[in-house]
């Protein structure tokens, strides 16, 4: 497989994007009652396995052109106040919102079956985001533009 | 779901560790100019690009079409289906570039309903006759435009029209997710 130096660079990006998001759905799930609030639990633990799923697929894709996976980061600084339950909802939001645009980038970087596995994860990134109480996109340009 | 474990970072650690926001966020990917790629300007669009805008503002102009044909005969849906004749409004001023799509419609409105020279990727609704049927008409409708931009943000040459093209796909889905039934739960 023969990647450019762009798409290389997303997939490395992309990956340390999802080391995070996987970190931050093993936080977030901690922080919410699986009796108390069920559903938010369960999308939660979805989340954070459609987030390692898509970790471990950029891994492989990776190490397919030859290059070494970017692990991750030993920790990384919590997004704010977990306290409650609408601050787990807005934390998740963001994350989806931060990824959607992620894998935008990895969009514009890829062509053929890797543009179109970008595309899957651009697109249930953006799903989730409302899935957790966000709001949906009205602008043009939709979830994936930069801010 | 496994023990946070990570969580109990020393001190150290956490004020060594990336900012979640900046490492989600990895990608800046700075807007580039779509105006390069559509409208009459197109001087940075291959000929097959200038045929997927042109293809995509099909799309999105029947399915606009197909929303406004099931709302005016179901108006309970219109409610509904605002954010999607929201969204598509916005999708076509930015592709079209003020061109076929002005936001009042006209008479060359394409619609898949009582329009047999329709677009083919254009839904078929069912006639409206209740609110569920009406909602069913503007999911398939949402379903054909999203997988269409997606087919053909798979094929550009582009980078960036393809990025805009899943994105603006993206966003129909999320309309999609929040679209209710309108059967009693």
């Amino acid at each position: 497989m023969s990647s450019t130096a762009d798409e290389r660079d997303a997939l490395a990006t992309t990956l340390a994007a999802e080391h995070a998001a996987v970190w931050l759905y093993g936080l977030l799930g901690a922080r919410v009652s699986a009796s108390a609030e069920p559903v938010l639990h369960a999308g939660l633990v979805a989340a954070y396995a459609a987030h390692r799923g898509r970790r471990d697929l950029l891994v492989a894709l990776v190490r397919d052109d030859g290059d070494v996976p970017v692990a991750a980061a030993p920790s990384y600084v919590e997004p704010g106040p977990l306290d409650d339950v609408a601050q787990v909802r807005a934390a998740a939001q963001e994350a989806e919102a931060a990824s959607a645009v992620t894998w935008g980038a990895l969009v514009a970087s890829t062509s053929g079956e890797r543009r179109r596995t970008a595309l899957a994860g651009l697109r249930d990134a953006a799903v989730r985001h409302v899935a957790f109480g966000g709001s949906p996109s009205t602008t043009a340009e939709g979830p994936a533009a930069p801010a | 779901m496994p023990a946070p474990t990570s969580l109990v970072a020393t001190r150290r650690a956490v004020l060594a560790a990336p900012a979640l926001a900046v490492v989600l966020a990895g990608c800046e990917g700075g807007p580039g100019d779509l105006r390069d790629l559509v409208g009459d300007d197109a001087a940075g669009a291959t000929d097959a690009d200038r045929e997927r805008v042109d293809a995509a503002v099909a799309a999105v102009l029947a399915a606009r079409g197909t929303l406004r044909t099931v709302t005016a005969a179901q108006p309970g849906a219109a409610a509904a289906a605002a954010g999607l004749l929201a969204l598509h409004d916005a999708q076509l001023s930015l592709l079209d570039d003020g061109g076929r799509s002005d936001a009042g419609g006209g008479a060359d409105e394409p619609s898949a309903v009582g329009s047999p020279t329709g677009p083919p990727d254009a839904a078929e609704p069912a006639p409206a006759t209740d609110l569920p049927t009406a909602l069913r008409a503007v999911r398939v409708a949402a379903t054909l435009v999203a997988t269409r931009l997606t087919d053909l943000a798979v094929e550009a040459d582009s980078g960036l029209l393809a990025r805009t093209l899943g994105s603006m796909a993206a966003a129909v889905e999320q309309h999609l997710a929040v679209l209710p039934t309108g059967t009693a739960a």
